[in-house]
């Protein structure tokens, strides 16, 4: 099955461009990636039938569900999808075994129970059948809301910020639960979420969206660590991006001015004036004592001083002038290790690869 | 008292039906016609019961833009009978059931609708199996209010009904009549009758609600 979305919507000031083409292939997930307000939720609503595009087409397999020129918008009811709702939009006044067979209104009574007795064991809620939305911890209304959405065997799924509604200590477990049941079902599912993590535990492609446009698509681990342009990189939180100056390239390794420092990485594809950003990942960074060895071939290792230490609780956020402003994540012990102050000096150090620049 | 609660128990009976769709429609379209639905809808709770009484008893009397016609095909005269006044209650207490009503069906949450619509429930299945159950304080309190309201109604009666023992006067008639007859034993007794009941109603129909669905 194919999904083929090319369509546009007019939301207030800015109009969402979608164009997908995804092999809709068992188990795959596609992520619909980017901040609040870039369209997302108005792609994934437009795909469920919830809301209908200005113009465009939206086609699965062969089945044409919206073609603004021929007039077709067909209900969400028609399309048999699955669609989880951001917080889950449980019914309050029915029970978990009321949600699972909500849909399986057309089997009969037999076929009901045994269909509700499959999906309650492969979302792991045997025993809760009996129970209200209000009696279910948050990771099982998320289970709740899934079951209502694949017990009618959906062709597709559609989930909209499926981990919001959790508190963050809960988050990373149903990560993983969620993951191994979008596994285990081998439905195709489309994924909304401005969470990286979400987006690299659940996804195997990534669509980036921004202010309505579809920026790059690809597999999730090749656009998060190489994004296509800056504007991507901003999306996906590359936490520093320096502007910077080809001043030469050999064997397709560049070496790039940035500040008063000189990095070498791989080089850009294409032709350019030499005007590139440089793109590093903060956990791609290691600090080392600057009295160390000098840096290992495929190396970068920098001079600096730390600017600022930011503690976020799993780990330290550490800003160093190293010639140019750059972030390092570190753990807490090395940041005792190398005594690691504001002003102290340090060195920097990533691998060639890590470094990844793009034409500006 | 048999008028006025068989009056009473048919507007409120006939008003849910009737006020059903009227109220999802008016709680869910987009349509520029919606204001000027829920003003109509809305005029009883301003006009003076005499005025909607005066317009419903030259439209229904053997001249009028309804009379004529219903007179012309054979049909019964209702200005003065127990009918007359059952078409002005249901005018009167239209906003009464519909106003509550479509305060219900828009504190449903949306996204819990089309979650249904997604699951493949129908629009009908939908309003069936989840709005109607979400929704059944507020609806149980519109019908109490319209049942209440019809029983206490004394304009539109007194305009359409006039005052035929046993067909069309109603407890409110009664107490004016009494009043006038200088019977203020029997005025008593009914107008407390009718403060009793409103009350217990009004206390009733709070116990299962929400808060606002009565002020709504």
């Amino acid at each position: 099955m194919t999904l083929r979305a090319t369509f546009a919507m007019k939301r207030g000031a800015t109009t969402v461009r979608a164009d997908v083409a995804d092999v809709c292939a068992a188990g795959r997930v596609l992520v619909l990636f980017g901040p609040s307000g870039c369209g997302k939720t108005t792609t994934l609503r437009c795909l469920a039938g919830l809301e209908h595009p200005d113009e465009g087409v939206i086609r699965f397999g062969d089945d044409v569900w919206f073609d603004g020129a021929r007039r077709v918008a067909r209900p969400p009811q028609a399309r048999r999808i699955g669609f989880v709702p951001q917080d889950h939009a449980l019914f309050p006044h029915l029970s978990v075994d009321e949600h699972v067979e909500f849909g399986l209104f057309a089997l009969d009574a037999a076929a009901r129970r045994s269909r509700r007795a499959e999906v309650l064991a492969l979302l792991q809620l045997q025993g809760l059948g009996s129970r209200r939305p209000a009696e279910l911890s948050g990771g099982q209304q998320q289970r709740v809301a899934l079951a209502r959405a694949v017990a009618p065997r959906p062709r597709l799924l559609l989930l909209d910020e499926p981990l919001s509604a959790l508190d963050a200590a809960m988050r990373a477990t149903v990560r993983r639960q969620l993951r191994a049941a979008l596994q285990a079902l081998g439905t195709p599912a489309v994924v909304v979420t401005h969470d990286r993590v979400e987006a690299l535990c659940l996804g195997d492609d990534v669509v980036v969206m921004a202010e309505g446009r579809m920026l790059q698509r690809g597999p999730v681990g090749d656009v998060f660590a190489r994004p296509q342009d800056v504007a991507v990189a901003r999306v996906v939180g590359v936490d520093t991006i320096v502007r910077g100056r080809i001043v030469a390239v050999h064997e397709r390794i560049a070496t790039v001015q940035v500040g008063d420092a000189r990095v070498q990485a791989r080089a850009p594809a294409g032709d350019g004036d030499g005007e590139v950003f440089v793109l590093l990942r903060a956990e791609d960074v290691a600090l080392e004592p600057v009295a160390g060895a000098s840096g290992a071939s495929g190396q970068v290792r920098l001079a600096g001083r730390v600017v600022e230490l930011v503690d976020e609780g799993a780990a330290i956020r550490v800003v160093v002038d190293a010639g140019f402003v750059l972030t390092a994540l570190v753990t807490r012990s090395t940041r005792d290790a190398l005594g690691l102050a504001e002003g102290a000096a340090v060195a920097v150090v990533f691998a060639r690869t890590a470094a990844h620049v793009v034409r500006a | 008292m048999l008028v006025t609660l068989k009056l009473a128990t048919l507007t409120a009976a006939i008003l849910f039906v009737v006020s059903l769709p009227l109220a999802w429609w008016s709680a869910t379209t987009t349509s520029r016609a919606r204001p000027v639905v829920d003003a109509v809808v809305a005029l009883p709770i301003v006009l003076p019961p005499t005025v909607l009484g005066f317009y419903v008893l030259a439209a229904l009397g053997p001249d009028g833009v309804v009379g004529a016609p219903l007179t012309a095909v054979g049909g019964p005269r209702l200005p003065f009978t127990f009918g007359g006044l059952l078409v002005g209650s249901l005018l009167f207490n239209l906003p009464f059931s519909v106003r509550p009503f479509a305060a219900a069906f828009a504190a449903v949450d949306r996204r819990v609708v089309e979650a249904a619509w997604c699951a493949g429930a129908s629009r009908l299945r939908t309003f069936v199996r989840v709005v109607l159950p979400l929704s059944a304080p507020g609806l149980r309190a519109g019908v109490v209010l319209t049942f209440a309201h019809a029983v206490g109604e004394f304009g539109v009666v007194m305009m359409l009904g006039g005052n035929v023992p046993g067909v069309t006067r109603t407890l409110s008639i009664a107490i004016y009549d009494d009043v006038g007859a200088l019977d203020y034993g029997s005025a008593h007794r009914t107008a407390a009758a009718l403060l009793v009941f409103s009350f217990v109603v009004l206390v009733l129909a709070g116990r299962g609600g929400r808060r606002d669905a009565l002020l709504t």
